[in-house]
C-alpha cells in the first residue's frame, strides 16, 4: 500500500511542502547542483586515477542468501577456457547471454555458457558443436541438452532411450532422416542407421534438428526468440503448454498456465501445488546452467 | 529553477548509476480474456497434438501459426463464421475455432486466476492478476 491509499501526503510532498517557496527554492536547488557537480568532479578525479589491475581469478561473485524467482543460479568454473569463444561470440568467460532464465525475459542470445564448455570436454564436443552451427542451432542449446540429459555422456537409458542425448529410437531416427533429407552433406559424416543413436557425434545432429523443430514451433506459435528454458517446457510438457509457459508471468503458477493438467500430472512431472512458473524455470536453469536464456536458433 | 532542479536530478541520477530508463512492469491488457485449448490432458501434453490459428474467420483461410493452451481472447467472445480473434504473445490477431476453446479452468488449481497481460519485456501474455 502506497502513501496515498494510507492517506497520507508522500514523502517528497511533504519535503516540498517544507522546502520555501522562491526564491529560496531556487537557491535550494542551485546548492543541491553545485553538491552534485562537485561530487562528479571527485568522482572523475578518482577515475583518473585509476590503475590497470591483473585478474586473479574469476571476479567475486554476489552470493545471494536469498533466490530470486526466475533467476539462474550463475556460477563462473575458474580455468575453465572455451576454446570456441571466438565463434559464437563470447569471451569465453562462461557468462554471457545467462538470461534471467524466466518466460517473462522473452528472446536470448546465443553464445557461450558452462554447458558447452561441457560438451567441449568430450572427446566428439567439437563435431557435435559444427553440427549444431551448420543446422543453424546455438551449440549452447545443444550442449544444454546433452548435460541435462547425460551429464554429456554416451550412455544408455530405459527402454529404447540411448546416447548422450537420450533420445528414444523413434525419434532419433525421425530427426536424423530430416536433417539428413535438409543436408544430404551430411550422410557422409554419420553412422548410418540406428548404430547412430550410440554414436554421440551423430545423435548430435539429430538433437540439433530436434532442437530446431520445436524452436521453430515456438515461434510460428508466436514466441519470437524461444530460448533453452523455453524449448525444454516445449518437449516436457507438449507444444501448447510449452507455449503457454512461454507466454506465463512468473508469478503465475505452473498449474495456472498448464490448465489442461491435472494436479496428479503435475505433482508427476515434479511440480508442487502452488509452484511458480519462475520458480520452475530457476529450478530448470539450476540444471542447465547459463545457457538456459540462450536463444536455440543462431544467427 | 526547473533546469536547476533537472541539473540536479540528472547530475545525481549519473552518479548513482540509475538508468535514465525506468524499469517496466507487466501490466493488464484491456479487452481480452483469458480461455484455454478444448484439449484433453494427454491431447495437451501430446507433441504431434498442433492446433492451427489462421489468418481470417474461415476454414478456407491458411494457418498462420499454432494456438498455446492458453489463450488471450478479444472481447466480446463471440464467435464470427464460428471463429474467435485471438491475440498471439507477438501481437499477432490470428482467428481460432470456436470449438477447439473453453472457459479458463484450471485442473490442477481450481482456484487459479487469469489476466491478459503484457509483460515486462513488450510480449502478450497472462498472469494471476495480483
Amino acid at each position: 500500500m502506497d502513501a496515498r491509499e494510507q492517506g497520507r501526503r508522500p514523502w517528497w510532498n511533504e519535503i516540498g511542502q517544507r522546502l520555501p517557496r522562491s526564491p529560496g527554492w531556487s537557491r535550494t536547488s542551485l546548492s543541491a547542483a553545485t553538491i552534485a557537480v562537485g561530487l562528479a568532479l571527485e568522482c572523475c578525479r578518482g577515475a583518473s586515477g585509476q590503475v590497470p589491475a591483473t585478474l586473479n581469478g574469476p571476479p567475486v561473485q554476489v552470493q545471494p542468501y536469498v533466490a530470486e524467482p526466475g533467476v539462474p543460479l550463475i556460477t563462473i568454473n575458474p580455468g575453465t577456457v572455451n576454446a570456441f569463444s571466438g565463434v559464437d561470440g563470447g569471451d569465453g568467460s562462461g557468462t554471457e547471454g545467462g538470461g534471467d532464465g524466466t518466460g517473462d525475459s522473452g528472446g536470448g542470445t546465443s553464445g557461450s555458457s558452462t554447458a558447452l564448455d561441457t560438451l567441449l570436454a568430450q572427446s566428439w564436443g567439437g563435431t557435435a558443436i559444427s553440427n549444431a552451427e551448420e543446422l543453424g542451432v546455438n551449440p549452447s542449446a545443444l550442449a544444454a541438452t546433452c548435460v541435462v540429459e547425460s551429464g554429456c555422456q554416451n550412455v544408455a537409458g530405459s527402454g529404447t532411450i540411448a546416447g548422450a542425448f537420450q533420445m528414444s529410437a523413434a525419434t532419433y531416427t525421425a530427426m536424423i532422416n530430416q536433417a539428413l533429407a535438409n543436408d544430404p552433406s551430411l550422410a557422409s559424416e554419420i553412422t548410418p542407421g540406428l548404430a547412430g543413436q550410440m554414436d554421440p557425434a551423430t545423435e548430435s545432429i539429430a538433437a540439433a534438428e530436434y532442437l530446431m523443430q520445436g524452436a521453430e514451433a515456438l515461434q510460428s506459435a508466436g514466441i519470437s526468440d524461444p530460448t533453452v528454458l523455453d524449448t525444454r517446457a516445449y518437449y516436457n510438457f507438449g507444444p501448447t503448454n510449452g507455449v503457454a509457459l512461454a507466454m506465463a508471468n512468473p508469478s503465475e503458477t505452473v498449474a495456472a498456465a498448464m490448465p489442461n493438467v491435472s494436479a496428479a500430472t503435475l505433482a508427476a512431472n515434479g511440480i508442487t501445488p502452488g509452484e511458480t512458473v519462475g520458480q520452475w524455470q530457476a529450478a530448470v536453469s539450476a540444471k542447465i546452467g547459463n545457457a538456459a536464456g540462450q536463444s536455440v536458433l543462431s544467427g | 529553477m526547473k533546469m536547476h532542479a533537472a541539473a540536479a536530478a540528472a547530475l545525481i541520477s549519473l552518479l548513482a548509476g540509475v538508468p535514465a530508463t525506468a524499469m517496466t512492469q507487466a501490466r493488464p491488457l484491456p479487452g481480452y480474456r483469458c480461455m484455454m485449448l478444448n484439449l484433453t490432458e494427454p491431447q495437451s501434453m501430446d507433441l504431434s497434438v498442433h492446433v492451427p490459428v489462421r489468418a481470417r474467420p474461415s476454414t478456407a483461410a491458411p494457418a498462420v501459426g499454432w494456438a498455446g493452451a492458453v489463450l488471450i481472447v478479444k472481447e466480446p467472445a463471440t464467435p464470427v463464421n464460428g471463429f474467435l480473434q485471438v491475440l498471439l504473445p507477438d501481437d499477432r490477431q490470428v482467428w481460432i475455432a470456436a470449438n477447439m476453446v473453453r472457459p479458463y479452468h484450471s485442473l490442477g488449481d481450481p482456484n487459479a486466476q487469469c489476466v491478459p497481460e503484457i509483460l515486462s519485456n513488450g510480449r502478450i501474455g497472462f498472469g494471476p492478476g495480483r
